[in-house]
């Protein structure tokens, strides 16, 4: 028994391990070989798509202006938005805020920023192992594309910075443009928290102003 | 009896559709912008100035934009900013973060407690953590704010986890070859 049942317990624990450790790699090459291999027709429509969840609404694309007593504002830890950059594997959903249990979940906005549209900056953080690691791959005249409850938004990038986290320079949370910052820590690939982030900083090219004061 | 379960149905639905339209509110009014106004002006210190920091108020932004706050209401607040205002006026320090250290300990308790003073007009509660650096406002119609001062947070793989990884590995490693270890020696005798 003892020549069987313990060197089996150790086998099985050490592959416990290896599949927790490898899990981020075995669940893409996995879906790839299940891809390749598969003989039926894939079935989406029991996958949740955050689309789906937020159902976006076309108001922000049918009008420039729209106001913020249309729309139903997000609440800290609710998903508001979509982001997605073309060409580098980063889809997330968007959090309203960006506390630790968040940002396992999706990418998050800073509460002291500004929702799209409103004006000013919106700062967003994702983890550089999951969500955010296809940034390494952004170059400046990407679009990043911001899919909110409200409205569609289009940013361009111009700008990439690697900067100490506590280094403000990368961004102005009192712009009075809106832009669109997204950061994660850099080195990529690097095990550990590191002071370094990657910032990639766009602009606003397309997407409906919010009225949300009595002046704008 | 039937009419009278009808027409508190009725009421009770007017009265969550009544909540649900205080939800979404009318954006910030031009009363509700003096509170942002005053907040943003430059304060005075004893031996400079100083403003607040712009997250702050973005967070109090984002606050109004969920709630409605009557004109009543805002002179009351502006009074209690204004008494603050006057508090940090004999204070030195050419920063925030300057002020807040180079008050004495009853002095910060005496701001804080304006500030609590302002949420409660408002219905809501105020609450501080010296720890995190964060101040929490609690509203009941609006929901819960943090107002963090950290923009930047960590967003790479934790250590820890790497850490209990290799530490897993290492106590198997360990267990198999005291067992290991033992059956030679039983082996031996």
């Amino acid at each position: 028994m003892a020549f069987f049942g313990l060197p089996l317990i150790f086998v099985i624990l050490a592959y416990v391990m290896i599949y927790f450790i490898a899990q981020p790699i075995i669940k893409p090459v996995s879906s790839v070989f299940d891809m390749m291999t598969g003989d039926t027709i894939p079935d989406f429509s029991e996958n949740q798509n955050t689309n789906d969840i937020l159902k976006i609404s076309n108001l922000g694309d049918q009008a420039n202006l729209i106001s913020s007593a249309d729309m139903t504002l997000p609440r800290y830890g609710d998903v508001y938005a979509n982001l997605t950059i073309d060409g580098t594997g980063v889809d997330a959903p968007v959090y309203f805020g960006d506390d630790n249990a968040i940002l396992r979940k999706g990418v998050g906005q800073y509460c002291g920023s500004m929702l799209p549209g409103f004006g000013s900056t919106t700062l967003i953080g994702g983890h550089v192992n999951t969500y955010f690691k296809g940034l390494e791959k952004v170059e400046v005249g990407n679009i990043i594309d911001v899919n909110t409850t409200y409205g569609a938004y289009k940013y361009t990038v111009t700008d990439l910075k690697i900067v100490d986290y506590q280094d403000k320079s990368a961004y102005d949370l009192s712009a009075n443009h809106d832009n669109l910052i997204l950061y994660t820590c850099y080195p990529f690939g690097t095990l550990g928290f590191t002071s370094q982030r990657y910032f990639v900083c766009a602009e606003l090219t397309s997407g409906s102003k919010v009225k949300y004061t009595a002046d704008n | 009896m039937k009419k009278i379960i009808s027409t508190l149905i009725v009421a009770i639905l007017v009265a969550f559709s009544a909540l649900s339209v205080s939800a979404t509110t009318t954006g910030i009014t031009a009363s509700e912008q003096k509170i942002l106004d005053s907040l943003s002006a430059t304060i005075t210190t004893s031996d400079g100035s100083i403003t607040i920091p712009d997250s702050y108020i973005n967070q109090i932004k984002q606050y109004l934009l969920n709630k409605d706050v009557s004109d009543a209401q805002v002179s009351t607040i502006i009074a209690k900013i204004d008494d603050s205002k006057a508090i940090t006026a004999t204070v030195p320090g050419t920063s925030f973060s300057q002020v807040y250290s180079n008050m004495p300990v009853a002095t910060k308790t005496q701001v804080i407690d304006i500030a609590k003073d302002a949420a409660n007009v408002v219905g809501a509660t105020l609450s501080i953590n010296a720890s995190s650096k964060t101040v929490t406002i609690v509203d009941p119609e609006a929901g819960t704010y943090t107002l963090d001062v950290s923009a930047i947070k960590k967003t790479g793989v934790s250590g820890n986890v790497v850490m209990s990884a290799v530490a897993s590995l290492l106590l198997l490693g360990a267990v198999s070859y005291v067992i290991l270890a033992s059956r030679k020696f039983a082996l031996s005798k």
